[in-house]
């Protein structure tokens, strides 16, 4: 099976990456287009309909490209991010993110009563091939979520989100993992798409669902005692748990703002487009599993699949590697 | 049923304070489970009844040669200690599948498994076949609260009530709940939180875990029945390990005299959100996690803080201190001057003054002396126009009964203050939509001299 695998290394760029299917972009404009998308869940040969945000191909693709979550976006503290967003759907799309201040210009329609009603948070790129830009100066550090801020109840669950990390608190190896969820009984017909419903049925964790059966999805870490940031987001509706099994965490952030002390925790309540920053080492090697203890362990109803990765710690320590003790200081210190 | 005033309790309590000065402060160990550090555990089926008289199928772990049991047993083991758990697949289930495998996961604990009892492997752990067994092994590090749970297809196998607590008590020994005399208590209490939808049950009764999967039970997930330390209110409250609930052993009635310390320890066992509401005063949340809310290691709980509301998180353990003393209630909790119930507050009777720069508290009842003698401050109604709960004595003032219409009354024989306990999900306070029951007990503020176990 696929493998959807993001890794960030400063120190060791030579990490093996079995697969690659999001694309990284570490440049600061940035092109992306929202795109119709399929999803084909584990063991079904129906796709079903998806929203997605993917690099801007330069024309509306002809066809529906395989769904996965956004192009993961990496960026430093306090730089400007452009995005030239390309609206390839039906109706309007806009991109908000967040926790990120930006001057918003919400759009609003008057509706048969005569009242002001707002429809997007922020300007939108016109459907059918429109195209917006959007500025963000003076990004600020952590972890984020990027999504759709037009009709957002129907447009994010569509599948319109995708992670953005600013900064890495000092660690030289990090981790993302975005929960979301799917409900195909909204995805049938668009119509049909209020979350009023809303009860999905596939639990994913970077834009996949483990299936009971296939080989657990397994990311590369790297060493073993080495601090690594995982980040948490959760584009779903839902609120998710995860744990990490193995050693606690030291968790550093909640929607981007640093804890005034570190929590050790083995598990972070994640909840609805909630994000959480924690320092993790372990010191042996080993697979470490992350799952959802809220029990998004099913595929389509069946136990045992669902938001479970494994962080693959693949090398022993070096035995001879000297680690800075103080990493949590060195966050709080200024990133 | 009592019509006659009576005041036993309080008398009891002014002489005990007189007699024995101070309390003295011996944890008091409520909290019912094995002791460890070595646990043989079984899996196999049970059936738990529900205060509406329906009967759900679970599968439970059982300790030793005990009935299977939800939650399964209370772990108990000291801090330091190497644990051993051997857990024994007796599971066995309808239709034409085998039995599933079975597992245990220890979140916060770093587990290896023993060489020669290796089990099978797992997604998460390994993994005990039908009737045959795994040995799982870790040292407890650290003192705390924790919670273990089904690491074999937890969606279903949680659900059918395969969840239960570890307790890891301190170095510094009896009545501390972690090493820092800030986490001293006088009581604990054990506060599993869990739900359960009874549909899975029944698909599993009758075809088999199999079934499941041609439902969408698990995803479109909806209890009805929601349960602390394994009972539905008012079952709560039965005492514990009583023979009609042959496999629900633990009940629920926290009880504390004013002034004490209470800890709480609440765990997430299922797999929703409960907000534990606490009537009475806040508490104040220690550890979450089996990991104090430190600044730094020794500093103790210096970034606790307090809630009316745990929010209990699934998998997840709080540690909280709950005190309640009649501060703020304006009336003198043991008899105002309207009645004649003769006590003192810092040595001082009914009606006389404080000294100046007298403690706020008298030491022995930890009555709140700026109330001292204030009379219960509204009128009561006359008995035919009130309508009376079980757990009303028929007076305002603790250790004290006072007259009752037949049949009413009678939960609360010592006369102390009832406060229900509950989820503030307020649909989780029913059994089957029915109020009251559910997520629900009662917590009972006992006078002085009343013997709490």
């Amino acid at each position: 099976m696929k493998k959807t695998i993001f890794l960030y290394a400063v120190r060791i760029p030579v990490l093996v990456l079995t697969a690659l299917l999001l694309t990284v972009l570490s440049c600061h404009a940035l092109n992306l287009a929202a795109v119709e998308a399929e999803w084909t869940p584990p063991g079904s040969a129906t796709a079903i309909s998806m929203w997605g945000f993917i690099e801007d191909p330069g024309s509306c693709p002809a066809a529906p490209v395989p769904w996965n979550t956004g192009p993961m976006l990496i960026e430093t503290q306090g730089t400007v991010l452009t995005i030239n967003l390309r609206n390839c759907l039906s109706e309007p799309v806009s991109i908000v993110i967040p926790g990120q201040m930006v001057t918003l210009d919400p759009q609003v329609i008057t509706d048969l009563q005569g009242r002001t009603r707002v429809t997007a948070f922020t300007h939108e790129a016109p459907a059918m091939g429109g195209i917006a830009t959007y500025t963000w100066n003076n990004l600020k550090g952590g972890t984020y979520l990027y999504q759709s801020g037009s009709h957002p109840a129907k447009q994010v669950q569509m599948g319109l989100y995708g992670a953005l990390k600013v900064g890495s608190y000092g660690a030289s190896n990090d981790v993302t993992l975005l929960f979301s969820e799917i409900d195909p009984a909204l995805h049938g017909s668009l119509s049909a798409a209020t979350p009023l419903n809303y009860k999905p049925k596939f639990f994913l964790v970077n834009g996949q669902a483990y299936a009971p059966g296939d080989p657990v999805p397994a990311i590369t870490i790297g060493r073993a005692e080495k601090t690594l940031l995982i980040r948490f987001l959760n584009a779903g509706l839902m609120s998710h748990t995860p744990v990490v099994q193995g050693p606690y965490m030291d968790v550093i952030a909640e929607d981007g703002n640093l804890y005034p002390y570190p929590r050790k925790q083995y598990s972070v309540m994640l909840a609805a487009g909630k994000t959480m920053d924690a320092l993790w080492r372990s010191s042996e090697k080993g697979n470490y599993a992350i799952y959802d203890r809220s029990m998004s362990l099913s595929t389509n109803g069946a136990a045992g699949g669902g938001m479970l990765v494994y962080l693959d710690v693949n090398l022993p320590p070096f035995p001879w590697l000297i680690y800075m003790p103080a990493i949590v200081n060195a966050a709080k210190a200024g990133r | 049923m009592k019509n006659k005033p009576i005041k036993s309790a309080f008398y009891i309590a002014v002489f005990s304070v007189l007699l024995l000065g101070p309390f003295v402060t011996g944890a008091g160990a409520v909290i019912d489970g094995i002791t460890g550090p070595t646990f043989n555990l079984s899996v196999g089926i049970g059936r738990i009844s529900t205060p509406d008289g329906g009967s759900v199928l679970i599968w439970g772990y059982a300790g030793g040669t005990g009935q299977v049991q939800y939650p399964g047993p209370t772990l108990i083991v000291n801090q330091g200690e190497v644990v051993t758990v051997t857990l024994t697949n007796n599971l066995t289930v309808a239709g034409t599948d085998p039995a599933p495998n079975v597992s245990i996961v220890f979140p916060g604990q770093q587990v290896a498994v023993v060489p020669t009892d290796p089990g099978v492997p797992g997604i998460l752990t390994a993994e005990a076949a039908p009737g045959a067994t795994v040995t799982y092994t870790f040292t407890a590090t650290h003192a705390g609260t924790y919670t273990y749970y089904s690491g074999t297809d937890s969606a279903l196998q949680l659900e059918m009530g395969l969840v239960g607590v570890i307790i890891v008590r301190p170095v510094s020994g009896v009545g501390y709940a972690y090493n820092h005399p800030d986490t001293q208590f006088d009581r604990e209490y054990l506060f599993l939180l869990s739900e359960m939808d009874p549909r899975i049950h029944e698909v599993v009764e009758f075809q088999g875990p199999a079934g499941v999967a041609a439902t969408d039970y698990l995803a479109n997930y909806f209890p009805v029945i929601w349960f602390i330390n394994g009972r539905n209110a008012p079952d709560t409250m039965s005492p514990a390990g009583v023979p009609w609930l042959p496999h629900q052993p633990y009940n629920i009635v926290p009880r504390m005299h004013p002034g004490e310390r209470m800890l709480m320890r609440v765990v997430g066992g299922g797999r929703d959100l409960h907000p534990y509401h606490h009537h009475g005063n806040h508490s104040r949340i220690i550890a979450r996690g089996g990991r104090l809310l430190e600044s730094a290691p020794g500093a103790g709980p210096d970034l606790s803080h307090e809630v009316y509301t745990l929010q209990s998180h699934p998998g997840n353990t709080i540690d909280a201190i709950f005190t309640w003393t009649g501060k703020g209630l304006n009336w003198d909790i043991y008899g105002g001057t309207d009645v004649n119930m003769p006590h003192t507050c810092n040595g001082k009777a009914v009606g006389e003054t404080q000294d100046a720069g007298a403690p706020e508290f008298d030491p022995g009842t930890s009555e709140y002396c700026p109330d001292h003698g204030k009379p219960f401050p509204v009128i009561l109604p006359a008995d035919q126009n009130m309508a009376f709960g079980g757990f009303y004595g028929g007076s305002a003032y603790m250790g004290t009964s006072g007259s009752l219409p037949p049949g009413e009354g009678g939960l609360n024989p010592n006369g102390g203050f009832a406060y229900m306990w509950h989820s503030h999900t307020e649909k989780e306070m029913t059994n089957y939509d029915i109020f009251p029951g559910g997520m629900m007990t009662m917590m009972i503020i006992e006078a002085p001299g009343v013997t709490i176990p």
